[in-house]
């Protein structure tokens, strides 16, 4: 179930959503729990650029079925 | 603690009796006897590629090559011959008295202990020179029983044992 | 989006789906702690760079002597420090005891990754203020030069490497045993290595392209190292990040994971950069159990996990076996037998892709089907198949090793001979170059197979049975539908040991 007020990923990889929340340090951190540790997969879980580049926030991708 | 125990010894106790029972039930060999072959080399590889015989048999071999120049060298048994094409006669050395070389016209030893033994090429060939091999099996070669009763034997315990704790439990 | 998201158990599944638990378990030791002075030398800036320049060196002897040298393998250098020695040893030591250890000192991507970071040891960190002015690419905290692509996502997993070690296995006849054959496959790699670091950012060929990387991704899974974040709840509160955006100490991780929230060994290089880049010392090496690591993540890893076993049944038939036809099928450029080849080629193929996947296929679906009826034993397929393909992992392994074991014992005096004479010339340079070759207990090796081989099957059942029991929890319900993939598993190994002792 996708909760209010949490943003999501769609991961391609694990085919689902995973949650994404601002870390302290200004980024934003993406939660996977299938592709852990490893962006080499899936490049969801942690997007790289999430803290290369401060403040920018991964891309939502609207998927059919998505609550909005 | 003392279910793991129980089922680790168990197990042991299982693969034992697979084990046991795999070099029981190995055939028979027959009484020894003399036994001949003749070995063609060539590039890569020996006919016959596979020889049988039993532990005691007295082994009489007489090497050719069709092509290059081969060797053979049997594992375990201390012996290795260098082919010549066109030849009758081998030469001979044993590994273990470096130096020593013979002339010989045919290979002879007593097959003394069972197993597998590979008979390589111990003259380099060609490329695939390293790769040159054959097989001398020695009956009553009960590795291969034995070791499939405890590939069976582990599957036996792996799936009768793994439900022990939840019984218990 | 202020607010931090609540943080998903990842053993929890998440929207519904079913997410494998990891299977990461089993005591460690820092290793940084057991051992003085091995953290302070990963430590070091120029760690990598002098483990890498000896083996740099060695493979550019390697590459002179397969030109130059005597064309026959025995003799020449490349071959029997490559196919013999290095092989044995990475396959048999390295990746069991010490994961991806060859990929920290790997002298493949040197000159590329020299060429994308222009510095062999120092680091190229960017100020917050200077990251739009300034040469090059600037990613996370550090400066890289070349056009630093992304790896196109649809390439993002291991299937180059599966189809690229197959198609090199095809002709291992020819570059096993001829030395300018070597050359151009080790050359190739080592050309499209450097080209690769100029096009795309940090190791996208060791990720992705590099053949080798992509079997020890599958088995250092089992090795009895790996490199963790010591206290996960540090990371969690860690506003710095170092290890994946770089620092002024180290590169961000140049193989694309996050090093804090690692729990496969899989596309860990062990290049150590985490462990100076973290700011709170927080990064280890921990020694392990072997198979610490479970969860399979796709169908390209085990498709791995497949070809890996197919070709070592290929080799043990074709190089260990007796049948000098299929060693002329093999050696095709010799013996210009192209029907041959073609057919040695199309059994190894479709053994690989189709035939030992669709009969572990078949297997896993029979489990299924037996269990079909217990209620929430429906499990999604993939499920099922990834966790009971994990097996092949152990068992791969130690048939790998089963595999190589008789090269080393055989052919390890030619070691000796050409330290003597490494290209072959004639020269003696410490007085071993004419010793007789002298194989090592070779009578031996079908005992040591058959020990390795049984050893791999009780790995093998025993990681199945973990794996059963974590997807349908009771026992019985685990075992049943385990039951044909271990039988399947059992029959593959009395197979090879029918093949190695009868």
């Amino acid at each position: 179930m996708l909760e209010q007020e949490v943003d999501y990923l769609f991961c391609d990889w694990c085919r689902k959503h995973v949650p994404c929340h601002r870390v302290p340090s200004g980024g934003w951190e993406v939660d996977c729990p299938g592709c852990a540790g490893e962006c080499v997969r899936c490049d969801c879980y942690l997007r790289r650029y999430c803290f290369a580049n401060r403040g920018d926030f991964p891309p939502l991708r609207k998927v059919e079925g998505d609550p909005k | 603690m003392r279910v793991r125990a129980t089922r680790v010894l168990l197990a042991v106790a299982v693969l034992g009796a697979f084990g046991t029972a795999g070099f029981v039930l190995a055939p028979a060999v027959e009484a020894p006897k003399e036994r001949s072959f003749t070995v063609r080399a060539h590039r890569y590889g020996y006919e016959p590629e596979r020889m049988r015989v039993n532990r005691g048999d007295r082994v009489r071999l007489k090497l050719e090559s069709k092509d290059v120049v081969h060797g053979f060298f049997l594992e375990g048994h201390d012996l290795d011959a260098t082919i010549v094409p066109l030849r009758a006669a081998v030469e001979f050395r044993r590994p273990s008295r470096p130096g020593v070389r013979e002339e010989v016209a045919e290979v002879n030893f007593t097959a003394e202990h069972e197993g597998k033994f590979r008979y390589r090429c111990s003259q380099t060939c060609g490329f695939l020179h390293p790769f040159m091999q054959g097989e001398l099996v020695v009956g009553p070669n009960r590795l291969l029983p034995v070791a499939l009763a405890l590939v069976l034997g582990m599957l036996v315990a792996g799936f009768f044992l793994a439900r022990f704790p939840a019984r218990r439990a | 989006m202020s607010e931090p998201a609540p943080r998903i158990d990842p053993t929890s599944p998440a929207d519904g789906e079913t997410t494998p638990a990891p299977l990461t378990r089993g005591r460690r030791i820092d290793l940084f702690r057991a051992i003085p002075g091995l953290g302070w030398l990963a430590k070091r800036r120029s760690f990598q760079f002098w483990v890498v320049l000896p083996n740099l060196f060695l493979f550019l002897l390697f590459l002179t002597a397969g030109i130059a040298g005597t064309p026959v393998g025995n003799r020449n250098i490349i071959i029997v420090f490559v196919w013999i020695l290095w092989w044995f040893l990475l396959i048999s030591l390295l990746v069991p005891f010490v994961s991806r250890i060859w990929c920290t000192v790997c002298p493949f991507p040197f000159f590329g990754e020299w060429a994308q970071r222009r510095a062999l040891i120092k680091v190229r960190a960017v100020a917050p203020k200077d990251r739009k002015s300034g040469p090059g690419v600037v990613i996370g905290r550090n400066r890289y030069f070349g056009l630093n692509l992304k790896w196109p996502k649809r390439l993002s997993n291991i299937w180059i490497q599966n189809i690229g070690f197959l198609f090199l296995c095809t002709f291992a006849a020819l570059f096993l045993t001829r030395p300018i054959v070597s050359v151009v496959v080790l050359g190739s790699l080592f050309v499209i290595a450097t080209t690769l670091h100029l096009i795309y950012r940090q190791r996208a060929f060791c990720s992705y392209v590099c053949p080798v990387s992509g079997f020890l991704s599958l088995y250092s899974m089992s090795s009895t190292v790996e490199v963790r974040a010591k206290d996960a709840g540090v990371c969690d509160k860690c506003k710095d990040k170092g290890c994946l955006a770089g620092s002024e100490k180290g590169w961000g991780c140049p193989w694309y994971v996050y090093p804090s929230k690692l729990d496969r060994n899989n596309y860990c290089g062990l290049c150590m950069e985490c462990v100076k880049t973290c700011p709170s010392d927080n990064i280890t090496v921990n020694a392990r159990p072997f198979c610490s690591d479970r969860l399979l993540k796709g169908w390209d890893e085990a498709w791995k996990a497949f070809i890996m076993l197919s070709l070592a049944l290929a080799y043990s038939v074709t190089f260990l076996g007796p049948w000098g036809f299929i060693k002329d099928w093999a050696n095709v450029a010799e013996k210009q037998d192209w029907a041959g080849f073609a057919t040695y080629t199309a059994i190894l193929w479709a053994t690989a892709l189709v035939i030992v996947p669709g009969i572990y296929a078949a297997a896993v679906g029979l489990g299924r089907f037996i269990v079909r009826k217990v209620p929430g034993a429906a499990l999604p397929f993939k499920d099922v198949f990834l966790g009971f393909v994990y097996p092949l992992v152990p068992l791969g392994l130690l048939t790998w090793i089963a595999f190589s074991l008789p090269l080393i014992l055989v052919n390890g005096s030619y070691i000796a001979m050409v330290i003597s004479d490494p290209f072959g010339f004639g020269w003696d340079l410490f007085g071993t170059a004419n010793m007789h070759w002298t194989p090592v207990v070779p009578e031996w090796t079908p005992y040591i197979q058959v020990v390795l081989l049984l050893g791999g099957l009780f790995f093998a059942l025993r990681v199945g049975f973990a794996h059963a029991t974590r997807l349908y929890r009771e026992t019985r319900v685990a075992l049943r539908a385990f039951l044909p993939v271990g039988c399947l598993l059992g029959v593959f190994v009395g197979s090879l040991i029918f093949l190695y002792a009868a």
